[in-house]
C-alpha cells in the first residue's frame, strides 16, 4: 500500500468520525427548546383530557427532547398552569396580542389540545407547551425568559 | 512516516470532536418577559404607568431582532388609568409584559429595551380632537394643593404643555370625571355640569379644594385646584435590561 493510499484512507476515516459524532452529540443534545413548532417524534396514544393528572403530563413532556430536556435541566420546576384549549380559546390566542406561535396552526376543537406552562423554582426560566392529546404528543414547546425589575426616571 | 500520518490522523479527529460542539450555537424560540414591580419618577417620588404605545423590543447589541411588541397601559392594578403601581396585596406582583418569540443563541447577552412615553398623571387615549394621546395632571406640584395653578402652569411643571384647542384650555370634557376622580380620589360625586367659566367638575372633596375648571390656559381660580389635559412629552424613554440566555 503506497502512501497516497493510505492517505486516502485515512481521509475516509476522518470524515466517517466526524459524521458519526456529528450524530451522536446532536442526538443527545437535549436542548431546552431547539426548533420553533417542531413536531413530536414520540407520541403514547390518547388520553381523556378530563381525567389527564400531572404524572401523565411530565410523562408527556418527557416523549418530546425539547421539554425533555428542560425537565432534566430544571429538576425543581412546576406546573404553572394546564388548561385544556377550546375552540374560543384557540382563536382568541391566534388574534391575541401574547404568545400567538403557541395557538397558530391548530384546529378549532374542543378538548383536543392542553396548554401547559412550567417554570423552574427561581421563576426566571420556564417553558410554554401544547399537548395534543388526540395523538399523545407535544406539539409545540417554547422558552420563557422572565425577568423582575422596576423602572424609574428623574 | 507512517507514524506521522497516524499522529496527523489523531490529532485531526480530536481536533473536530473538540471543536463541533462549541462551534454549534444552539439557539431557542424564546418569549422574553418582564415583571414590573414599580415605576417610580424619582424628582416627585410618584408612581407611574406604561401607557398605552409603549412598545418592547429584544436588542441584540444596536439590532433589533423585531420582537415588538405593543404594550398594553400596565399598572399594577391591571387597569391604564388609575394610580400606577401602588402598594399591592401580599403575594402580588406587578404585571408581566411579554415580547414576540424570538431566536435567541444560547449563553449570549441580549437587551429587553421597553420605550415608553409617559404620563404621570391620568392618561387619555382621544376619540379623535386635536390630539390622539394626552395626559391628565392635577396641581399639586411641590406638595401644595395646586390651588390657583393655571393648567399651563400645571403642565409646564410636569414637563409639557397645556393642551390648547384654540378656544378653551381644558375642553376635553368626555373624561373629566374620570381624570379628576383618579387625580383626585373618589371621595363624591363628579358634577360636570358646564357654568360660565366652562366646566367644572367638583369631586365633593371639601371647600373646592379638588375638582376642575378653567377656561384659559393662563388662567387660575385662588379657590380650585384643576386637573388639565396636557400634551404627551414628544420624547421617549428608554428602559432597558440586559440578560443572558442560560
Amino acid at each position: 500500500m503506497n502512501k497516497k493510499s493510505i492517505i486516502t484512507i485515512l481521509a475516509l476515516f476522518v470524515v466517517a468520525i466526524a459524521a458519526v459524532a456529528f450524530l451522536v452529540i446532536d442526538g443527545r443534545s437535549g436542548k431546552i427548546v431547539a426548533d420553533k413548532d417542531s413536531a413530536n417524534p414520540t407520541a403514547i396514544g390518547p388520553i381523556d383530557i378530563s381525567k389527564i393528572t400531572n404524572e401523565q403530563i411530565v410523562s408527556l413532556l418527557r416523549t418530546n427532547p425539547d421539554s425533555a430536556g428542560y425537565i432534566n435541566k430544571y429538576k425543581d420546576f412546576k406546573i404553572t398552569s394546564a388548561v385544556a384549549l377550546t375552540k374560543d380559546s384557540i382563536a382568541s390566542g391566534q388574534a391575541g396580542q401574547n404568545f400567538k406561535e403557541v395557538y397558530q396552526d391548530l384546529e378549532l376543537e374542543d378538548g383536543r389540545y392542553m396548554r401547559v406552562d412550567l417554570m423552574n423554582q427561581e421563576g426566571n426560566y420556564g417553558m410554554i407547551t401544547v399537548l395534543d392529546l388526540n395523538t399523545g404528543s407535544v406539539l409545540k414547546a417554547f422558552a420563557m425568559l422572565l425577568m423582575q425589575a422596576g423602572v424609574q426616571t428623574k | 512516516m507512517k507514524k506521522i500520518i497516524r499522529t496527523l490522523a489523531l490529532i485531526g479527529i480530536v481536533g473536530i470532536l473538540a471543536i463541533y460542539p462549541t462551534a454549534r450555537a444552539d439557539a431557542t424560540w424564546t418569549y422574553v418577559g418582564i415583571q414590573v414591580d414599580s415605576a417610580k419618577r424619582v424628582s416627585t417620588n410618584t408612581d407611574f404607568c406604561l401607557v398605552a404605545s409603549t412598545t418592547m423590543d429584544v436588542m441584540e447589541g444596536s439590532t433589533s431582532l423585531n420582537a415588538v411588541t405593543t404594550v398594553d397601559p400596565t399598572c399594577a392594578d391591571g387597569t391604564g388609568n388609575t394610580k400606577l403601581f401602588p402598594a399591592l396585596p401580599t403575594g402580588v406582583s406587578g404585571k408581566q409584559i411579554w415580547s414576540n418569540l424570538v431566536n435567541l443563541t444560547n449563553g449570549q447577552q441580549y437587551t429587553l429595551k421597553i420605550i415608553a412615553p409617559l404620563c404621570f398623571g391620568f392618561w387619555h387615549k382621544n376619540t379623535g380632537i386635536n390630539n390622539p394621546y394626552y395626559c391628565w395632571y392635577r396641581g399639586y406640584q411641590n406638595g401644595g394643593t395646586g390651588l390657583g395653578e393655571s393648567c399651563n402652569q400645571i403642565c409646564q411643571d410636569n414637563g409639557t404643555t397645556a393642551l390648547n384647542d384654540g378656544l378653551y384650555c381644558n375642553s376635553q370634557y368626555d373624561q373629566g370625571c374620570a381624570a379628576a376622580s383618579a387625580l383626585f380620589g373618589t371621595c363624591g360625586a363628579c358634577w360636570d355640569g358646564q357654568n360660565l367659566n366652562g366646566r367644572r367638575y367638583d369631586t365633593m372633596c371639601g371647600n373646592n379644594s379638588s375638582g376642575y375648571a378653567g377656561q384659559l390656559c393662563s388662567s387660575g381660580d385662588g379657590s380650585w385646584s384643576y386637573v388639565c389635559p396636557c400634551n404627551v412629552s414628544t420624547g421617549t424613554y428608554n428602559f432597558p435590561f440586559t440578560f443572558t440566555t442560560p
